[in-house]
């Protein structure tokens, strides 16, 4: 099977800043994948790298199978879901979203019949009249969605679509936009530096940092056995111990993760480390707990309704040997 | 006494009495503006409004005061019609002309210029403005003439028969560039063009870039973005733009006095229709039709949506 | 607009100055400076060229620093005077009456100027000036609009107006479409006639300026024909002297002012009278009714008759002197042939600037007024 979209060996320099650093990656058809790190990670550059808005310094683009090359953006089958969303501001939604029918020349009955049905897609009938600026954000959102998927792309990019949203809304557009990736069966490319966002859509997940990938794989790969110090610090906050921690933590002497929800406090005699509490914090669904120990701090996630210890209490610590995750000093 | 709050000088009092009648400071600021453009400004006009319904008594060439739309009708006859034809055919010609050149030097500044490009380009664009007016129209009426430098580089190159060729075109061609229509077309359309390209500039500046990725992403190619999104949103822009353009030609009396074929303009005829001759009512209605045109203008323009981003 | 608020302070300012119009009688102390509006070229100081200099002796002798505005048309003059703020104007015979009756500028004592008595008697009560016998000032300087042409074109000076009017072939053997200009100001309508008064005597013309219907048709009709052989007309003299140098015109009305000036610059230029004759201006030393230096202008009024000011001013501008005797006394550098040339003998055939007015000679309301002239031409220069 060949893949969506291919990078062999990409880097795009901007003067002396190299935004994205030999970077290979291959995307399956039909996955939904999710480009994940902080911002100035070089996650956007590829995306645009996709959608032809940046060309490669050095390096190879191919999307389904074929060379990029010299191919612009408005002869790539690709469409993008912009950040700002780029509604254009003197149209109506319909004309939005009909816009690329119009481009290909779709008579004007067809086209707006087209669109209409893309607006029922995205739950907005009968929005075709309004202009943007009459939109809420997540209606916007919902506007640039049917705007890009009305030329049917075979790979649809999404830069941060839901980063405007609040957190309701978001969660909400969030599972609308995985159900409609299965509905569609077309591979969707989303950028977010949300980790929440990403292990929760996507097949796969590649964390990037520096404008390399620090890891590619599935959400629980990244989240249960981080390649990195970065990944394993990026992706869910977990606990990264120094080689001298996970040798007195019961380990070989390298690096190593141990997830805060890993960890239970326990009463046993002899537990596998104690430590001295720092600081609490409440979260809702739960406490962490800050720990002293060994010079270093860790932390320990408290499910909601078990018993939280006081600060400066000495708790003795445990866990499932398995839990503790070596991995490369990077 | 607190002794947060010492004892309140004039001033500070005063900032008080300001700050708890916000309204008060406002209409204060406004009123000297509003008074001058009150009283001077729009009563100057409502005069000449005035003098344009008076007529001349066609025996002693003295005006009557008395309420008619004689000296209108005057301004059909034709040798009155073609002065005004004349000057808006020039308008309408040196406002097209300005939004063609001024396009992609705007569309450059906006879009791609930075730092000392940016500055370079206001540069460009602002420093014929500082140049005296005059001086820049008669250098124009040097480089056009007869035996001028334009005509002398066209036979350098071998091109004089096409200047000829062009010259020879009724109506706008002439004697030389300096004594044709197209001479004070192309004077016009040199001075008037900062007053485009800046508002120009401005509006394409407001344009997102990400909305000409959008087009594009859309499979739209250069020209379908520039139509379809780079022109309506640069619109209120471009009616700015022609605004002046346009109203500055249309009142414009000095360059086509300098340069062209001697045929009047409205600003012309006014001029010479006052003073000696005594015609202020005709100097009047000639000098309400560019307001009366540039009213229609402004309204199609409004039809049109050019304000609607406003 | 402008002109409106003119025209209706002009009107306040009749009535307020009615009583004020005294004549001065004895001259006091000079107020040390004295402000003329006047034609370019009119008052030079030595600064264009160091031969011709009528202020700096005059300075000197009298303690009144002479401060000169120029202005470029009759209008501006009448406007300047209207604005206030100058002593003396030298105005021309389209501007003098309106200021008289304006009541912008007051009686002139001709008895305290010594030299009035030297004045050409033909000027001393010139109609432009003179009101009901009480004099509005004194005769500056005169000319005829000459006929400017290039040497090299004209071999020998063209002796008929028809090269501008009447399409035919130059000397040289080209036509002359194209290649003549003239003045883009209604007042041209009287060169027109002047020209149709030799040409078409059945006309029956007896002043250029004072034309009836037919008479007033049959210039307009000469005119459109000479629509297809200008150009460009010419309003400003150093524009017309430009076009001229660079846009091959060869023939044209002019001012004797463009004539010198190009030929000193070395152009084959010079000018002639026509044997049509031809219009020509009169202008008059006026002052202002509110005039703050009143002594330095009496002054000055009697140095601009007395000394080489009438001499060298008529070799400078091509003009002629109102005081003859300037033609010959060696005052200046002015010569009794000089001033034939320039049109002292050609007194009687030169019709002097005047405002077209609807009651005329030929009877009341009888002629074409100013205003029509000026619609009528915009449209005869618009190819109507």
């Amino acid at each position: 099977m060949t893949a969506a979209v291919e990078f062999h060996n990409v880097s795009r320099h901007f003067g002396t800043v190299r935004a994205v650093d030999r970077v290979d990656l291959a995307i399956d058809e039909g996955s939904f994948f999710a480009m994940l790190g902080p911002s100035g990670s070089g996650k956007t550059t590829c995306l645009r790298l996709i959608s032809g808005f940046e060309k490669p310094t050095t390096g190879s683009i191919r999307i389904f199978g074929e060379d990029m090359g010299d191919v612009p953006p408005n002869r790539r089958h690709v469409n993008t879901v912009f950040q700002d969303y780029a509604l254009f501001p003197h149209m109506n939604v319909r004309d939005n979203v009909a816009y690329g029918l119009m481009v290909k020349g779709v008579e004007r009955r067809t086209r707006h019949e087209r669109a209409e049905e893309l607006l029922s897609l995205v739950k907005l009938d009968g929005f075709g009249e309004r202009k943007p600026a009459q939109l809420s954000g997540g209606q916007r959102q919902r506007v640039a969605l049917a705007r890009a998927l009305v030329n049917e792309p075979r790979v649809l990019l999404l830069d941060e679509p839901l980063g405007a949203l609040d957190l309701k809304l978001r969660e909400a557009m969030q599972d609308e936009l995985k159900a409609l990736q299965r509905r569609l069966g077309i591979t969707f490319v989303f950028v977010t530096h949300d980790q929440g966002e990403a292990l929760s859509m996507a097949d796969r997940v590649a964390v990037f940092n520096d404008g390399r990938i620090a890891q590619v794989g599935t959400p629980s790969d990244v989240y249960d056995r981080p390649a990195t110090r970065f990944v394993a610090d990026f992706v869910g906050s977990s606990n990264v111990l120094p080689p001298d921690l996970t040798r007195s933590f019961g380990g070989p002497r390298l690096w190593a993760s141990l997830r805060p929800e890993s960890i239970r406090f326990t009463g046993a005699s002899d537990p596998k480390a104690k430590g001295r509490v720092t600081a609490l914090r409440y979260l809702g669904s739960g406490t962490r707990v800050a720990l002293e120990t060994g010079g270093q701090e860790i932390a320990v996630l408290v499910p909601a309704g078990a018993p939280v210890p006081d600060i400066g209490e000495v708790s003795g610590l445990t866990w499932d040997p398995a839990a503790l995750h070596l991995m490369e000093d990077a | 006494m607190d002794s947060a709050h010492p004892s309140r000088g004039v001033a500070d009092r005063l900032t008080g009495v300001f700050w708890s009648r916000p309204k008060l400071l406002t209409a204060l600021l406004i009123a000297p503006p509003l008074l001058w453009l009150g009283v001077v400004y729009v009563g100057s006009l409502a005069a000449l409004l005035l003098q344009s319904f008076y007529s001349i008594d066609e025996f002693s060439g003295v005006v009557v005061p008395e309420f008619t739309l004689k000296t209108y009708a005057e301004l059909l006859r034709p040798s009155n019609f073609d002065v005004i034809v004349r000057t808006v055919t020039m308008a309408a010609a040196v406002t097209l002309a300005s939004v063609a050149v001024a396009f992609p030097i705007a569309f450059f500044a906006a879009r791609y210029a930075r730092g000392r490009w940016k500055a370079l380009f206001y540069l460009g664009v602002m420093l014929p403005l500082w140049s005296s007016y005059l001086v820049k129209v008669y250098a124009w009426k040097l480089i056009l003439a007869k035996e001028g430098i334009v005509t002398w580089a066209a036979e350098g190159i071998g091109a004089g028969n096409v200047l000829g060729a062009v010259l020879a075109i009724p109506v706008i061609g002439g004697n030389s560039l300096s004594t044709s229509y197209i001479g004070t077309f192309l004077v016009f359309v040199y001075v008037w063009l900062p007053y485009m390209i800046l508002p120009m500039q401005a509006a394409l500046e407001r344009v997102p870039g990400s909305l000409l990725e959008a087009s594009a992403d859309l499979g739209a190619g250069g020209w379908r973005t520039f139509r379809s999104v780079i022109l309506p949103l640069a619109l209120p822009g471009i009616i700015a733009g022609s605004i002046f353009t346009f109203s500055l030609t249309l009142g414009d009396y000095i360059i086509p006095q300098i340069i062209g074929s001697s045929r009047f303009f409205i600003g012309q005829a006014v001029y010479s229709l006052q003073g000696t001759a005594g015609n202020i009512p005709l100097a009047a209605a000639f000098a309400v039709v560019p307001i009366v045109i540039m009213l229609i203008y402004l309204a199609v323009a409004r039809k049109m949506g050019a304000f609607d981003a406003l | 607009m402008k002109s409106l608020l003119v025209s209706t302070t002009a009107m306040a300012m009749v009535v307020a100055n009615a009583a004020a119009a005294d004549m001065i009688t004895e001259l006091g102390a000079p107020e040390g400076q004295v402000d003329i509006v006047a034609w370019p070229g009119y008052i030079e100081r030595g600064e264009t060229d160091p031969a011709f200099d009528w202020v700096t002796k005059f300075e000197e002798a009298s303690g009144c620093k002479v401060n000169v505005k120029t202005a470029n048309t009759s209008d501006e003059m009448v406007a300047l005077m209207n604005e206030g703020g100058f002593d003396l104007v030298t105005a021309s015979g389209d501007a003098s009456l309106r200021l008289v009756a304006g009541g912008r500028v007051q009686p002139v004592n001709t008895d305290l100027i010594p030299s009035w008595a030297t004045v050409d008697d033909r000027l001393k009560d010139a109609p432009w000036h003179t009101v009901d016998g009480v004099h509005y000032g004194t005769p500056y300087m005169w000319g005829p609009n000459v006929l400017m042409y290039n040497t090299t074109v004209f071999p020998e000076p063209p002796t008929s107006w028809s090269v501008v009017f009447e399409e035919q072939m130059l000397p040289d053997g080209q036509s002359n479409k194209g290649r003549v200009q003239a003045y883009d100001g209604p007042i041209h309508v009287a060169d027109a006639a002047q020209y149709l008064m030799a040409h078409k005597p059945e006309l029956g013309i007896t002043s250029p300026y004072e034309l009836n219907e037919d008479q007033y048709a049959a210039a307009l009709d000469l005119l459109r024909g000479q629509r297809e052989l200008v150009s460009r007309y010419w309003h400003d003299a150093f524009i017309q002297m430009d076009d001229f140098k660079n846009e091959g015109v060869v023939a044209s009305g002019s001012w004797p002012f463009q004539v010198n000036l190009l030929a000193s610059e070395g152009q084959p230029i010079a000018s002639t009278i026509p044997s049509e004759g031809a219009t020509g201006w009169a202008d008059t030393t006026m002052m202002h009714v509110n005039a703050a230096h009143p002594n330095c202008s009496y002054l000055w009024m009697e140095h601009t008759l007395s000394s080489n000011l009438q001499s060298d001013l008529s070799v400078w501008f091509g003009a002629v002197p109102s005081v003859p005797a300037a033609c010959s006394d060696g005052r200046g550098m002015q010569t009794q042939e000089g001033c034939d040339a320039n049109g002292l003998a050609d007194f009687e055939k030169i019709h002097f600037w005047t405002t077209p007015v609807a009651n005329c000679s030929q009877g009341e309301g009888a002629c074409v007024p100013y205003y029509r002239w000026v619609s009528d031409y915009i449209g005869v220069i618009g190819g109507r």
